[in-house]
């Protein structure tokens, strides 16, 4: 998977804004086994999730973590990067969280000028913000009408990617509005007994559950002995 | 000759007198030999029974003390011989180093496989999938172990000309 950078350095500057990074440039490391094996699994995700699905074609999914402290807005930049970077399809990548934070401040991307555009921030990869389907950004109040927005909203992109809260009511609306959900467990922190109640839960509300994404998983094995296996 | 028959009848009545007494004498002496013995079983039963008495009393003032010991939680503790450090230990210091290394590592691995058998987290995606049945489809390393790749991606910042 290429950096944000490397894919903005391939947009076409005529049709689009042209997206310029300003700090933290990529500078070329070389890249580490792990960054590889986590390459690999998002590339595998993707790959699973969107294009080799058992129940039918899936296009419009939403990550949500099962713990509150888990970082999925990473893990949906990845994937959705990794979608675009196919360079056949429009991806979404769509706030659906109810956190006061939006998810361009999480993974610090300048908004657009009207809070409610979005905007292209690589090739075929579009940033669609909390308010263009919610107008109370902070969440608190959805209706039917803002589900169905944001149901138009996945329409008008071939794969969308929305950034969801950790499993409420709110994600189980936002899932009946998309394909389905990944749920993401963060290893060593979820419990065996959570996991299958919101599992359960979510069987019960009639949200597809299209797989599991295990975050945050450590090895015991240090990592300098696996780099040098 | 008168005088000596009277002398005669004299002796005979003393003589007869005399004979009786010891006759009377010689049945007391007889019966005082008897009853001397019953006087020394008797001495004998009423030393025992005074022996057995002192024991039993002794033995009851020693019982009297150690109650009243007991009751002020005080032990009867003597001291039979003082210790004395001995100038050689009995066993190695390498003997005791290599059983404390065997204890530790025992309680390491133990307190390990324990705190491992009742982890309640899902650890592995292996495990994932046993429990919910559903497809595991990645799993991502955490930060510090992919520190170079996520700060990479998740942190560049972008601006919009």
């Amino acid at each position: 998977v290429n950096t944000v950078l490397g894919l903005l350095a391939e947009a076409p500057a005529a049709e689009r804004p042209r997206v310029t990074p300003i700090r933290e440039q990529f500078q070329g490391k070389a890249v580490s086994p792990a960054a590889s094996v986590h390459d690999e699994q998002i590339h595998a995700l993707v790959q699973q999730l969107f294009f080799r699905h058992e129940s039918g074609p899936v296009r419009h999914v939403g990550f949500s973590p099962v713990e509150g402290s888990t970082a999925t807005a990473t893990l949906c930049l990845e994937v959705a990067k990794a979608l675009a970077a196919e360079g056949r399809y429009d991806v979404g990548l769509i706030d659906a969280h109810s956190d006061a934070v939006l998810l361009q401040t999480h993974l610090r991307i300048p908004s657009a000028q009207r809070a409610d555009d979005q905007w292209p921030i690589a090739p075929r990869l579009w940033m669609v913000p909390r308010q263009s389907w919610l107008p109370d950004a902070r969440g608190q109040r959805v209706t039917d009408q803002n589900l169905s927005r944001l149901r138009e909203l996945t329409t008008e992109f071939d794969f969308s990617i929305l950034w969801c809260a950790p499993v409420s009511w709110l994600t189980a609306s936002i899932g009946h509005a998309c394909d389905g959900l990944v749920l993401v467990l963060t290893a060593n922190k979820t419990r065996r007994l959570v996991a299958t109640q919101i599992k359960d839960q979510l069987s019960k509300a009639q949200v597809p559950l299209l797989g599991t994404v295990l975050a945050e998983r450590r090895f015991p094995v240090p990592q300098g002995l696996y780099r040098s296996l | 000759m008168e005088k000596a028959q009277v002398q005669w009848d004299g002796l005979r009545a003393r003589q007869s007198t005399a004979s009786v007494q010891v006759a009377s004498l010689r049945t007391f002496a007889q019966q005082l030999q008897s009853e001397s013995l019953d006087q020394q079983d008797l001495m004998r039963t009423a030393k025992a029974e005074e022996d057995n008495y002192l024991l039993y009393l002794h033995k009851r003032e020693e019982a009297r003390i150690g109650d009243a010991l007991d009751d002020r939680r005080i032990l009867n503790v003597a001291i039979v011989e003082p210790p004395v450090a001995p100038a050689l230990p009995e066993h190695s210091v390498f003997l005791y180093l290599l059983m404390a290394f065997g204890l530790a590592l025992a309680f390491s691995v133990g307190i390990a496989f324990t705190t491992e058998y009742f982890d309640p987290t899902i650890r592995t995606p292996h495990e994932a999938f046993g429990l919910l049945e559903v497809p595991v489809l990645a799993w991502l390393p955490a930060p510090e172990d992919a520190a170079p790749f996520i700060s990479q991606i998740g942190r560049a910042k972008v601006v919009v000309q």
